[in-house]
């Protein structure tokens, strides 16, 4: 029997259209919109960061990020859910529910 | 361009950007004309600015609007206003800040630095007040100072040019209108032996951005900023200098 999946709330997140943001030596970069303070993510936040474009669930930017850099699936919810967290209280990220696909 | 009844023009070229002033107080005029006579020039075709000295409102809603002293900046496409400015030094502050505006849109921008001429290359030190750049440029026997308070750094066809400003330290005004080949940019940090260590280009953004002019709150100005400084760092040599507050730095820098 598998081990239970971790439950990921169905949101979406959404780069702040406001904030400017690059890539640079293989990591984001991104100046906040309110004080144009530079923010440096590191190589998982940048990955996260560049799949947040509201095309994508959280739990579907965790997966990605479990093949990416090889690590187990509740780990990569944990690190999602935690960054989306920050990046939504910098005012860099804007998260919104997903809806509920029937299939 | 037609000139405005009771004004007087005034036209400057500062990192070749061309500027026309009009003003409508005379005795604002001449002092101007005396701070910015360095970068005079006969072409009267420069981006309008119309400086009046009654007060004019400050439209909130613009990231383009800035106010000093009393006195309110706007910027359209078309030309920028000065309005409530009665002194040459607030004249001076709000052209920094159009200046600083124009500047993103043209791949360049104003930084906290001195620049020093050596060799024909500009050497450019960089620090918040207090970091010592009006030292480093006063501590270059055999440079010259193309500035020792804000910088103005251009990249063009062949590359970064170090471009020589009016707005020297303690509001002293520069008059050397020249621009050379960047030699190297160095984050100044004032310690007891001099050591000099290059940078990566994301450690140079990352001292880059808190010393560069940047009065905008748009959006389209803020990715301009990122763009350009981020073009910047990965194109010119930086570096950290740790140095002495004397002339012996120069013979550590490479």
């Amino acid at each position: 029997m598998s081990a239970p999946q971790p439950a990921v709330a169905p949101v979406r997140p959404v780069q702040n259209p406001l904030a400017a943001w690059r890539e640079i030596e293989g990591v984001v970069v991104i100046i906040s919109p309110e004080d144009s303070v530079l923010h440096e993510l590191n190589p998982t936040a940048s990955f996260i960061w560049k799949h947040s474009t509201g095309e994508r669930t959280a739990e579907e930017i965790a997966r990605l990020l479990a093949e990416e850099f090889e690590v187990d699936f509740p780990t990569a919810v944990a690190d999602t859910c935690e960054l989306l967290q920050e990046l939504q209280r910098r005012n860099l990220l804007q998260i919104t529910a997903a809806e509920v696909r029937h299939g | 361009m037609a000139q405005r009844p009771g004004t007087a023009p005034l036209s400057v070229s500062i990192g070749q950007v061309p500027l026309t002033l009009f003003f409508q107080e005379d005795s604002l005029f001449e002092k101007a004309g005396r701070r910015y006579a360095g970068f005079s020039t006969p072409h009267s075709s420069g981006f309008p600015i119309f400086l009046s000295p009654e007060a004019g409102p400050l439209h909130a809603t613009s990231s383009a609007d800035y106010s000093l002293h009393g006195a309110t900046l706007h910027v359209d496409s078309a030309a920028a206003h000065i309005r409530g400015v009665h002194s040459e030094f607030t004249v001076d502050s709000l052209l920094r800040v159009l200046l600083s505006m124009i500047l993103l849109l043209r791949r360049g921008f104003l930084l906290h630095a001195a620049t020093v001429e050596r060799a024909g290359r500009a050497y450019i030190f960089m620090g918040c007040s207090g970091a010592g750049k009006s030292t480093v440029a006063s501590l270059s026997p055999s440079g010259a100072p193309l500035s020792d308070e804000i910088s103005l750094l251009r990249a063009g066809d062949s590359g970064w040019l170090a471009h020589g400003t009016p707005f020297w330290g303690e509001f002293r005004s520069g008059n050397r209108n020249a621009h050379l080949p960047v030699a190297g940019i160095y984050a100044l940090v004032q310690a007891a032996e001099n050591r000099v260590e290059e940078i990566s280009p994301r450690e140079a953004l990352r001292a880059l951005l808190p010393n560069v002019l940047f009065f905008s709150g748009s959006a389209e100005q803020r990715n301009a900023l990122l763009c350009i400084t981020a073009e910047c760092a990965e194109a010119l040599p930086f570096f950290r200098l740790q140095f002495r507050r004397d002339a012996s730095f120069w013979e550590v820098l490479p």
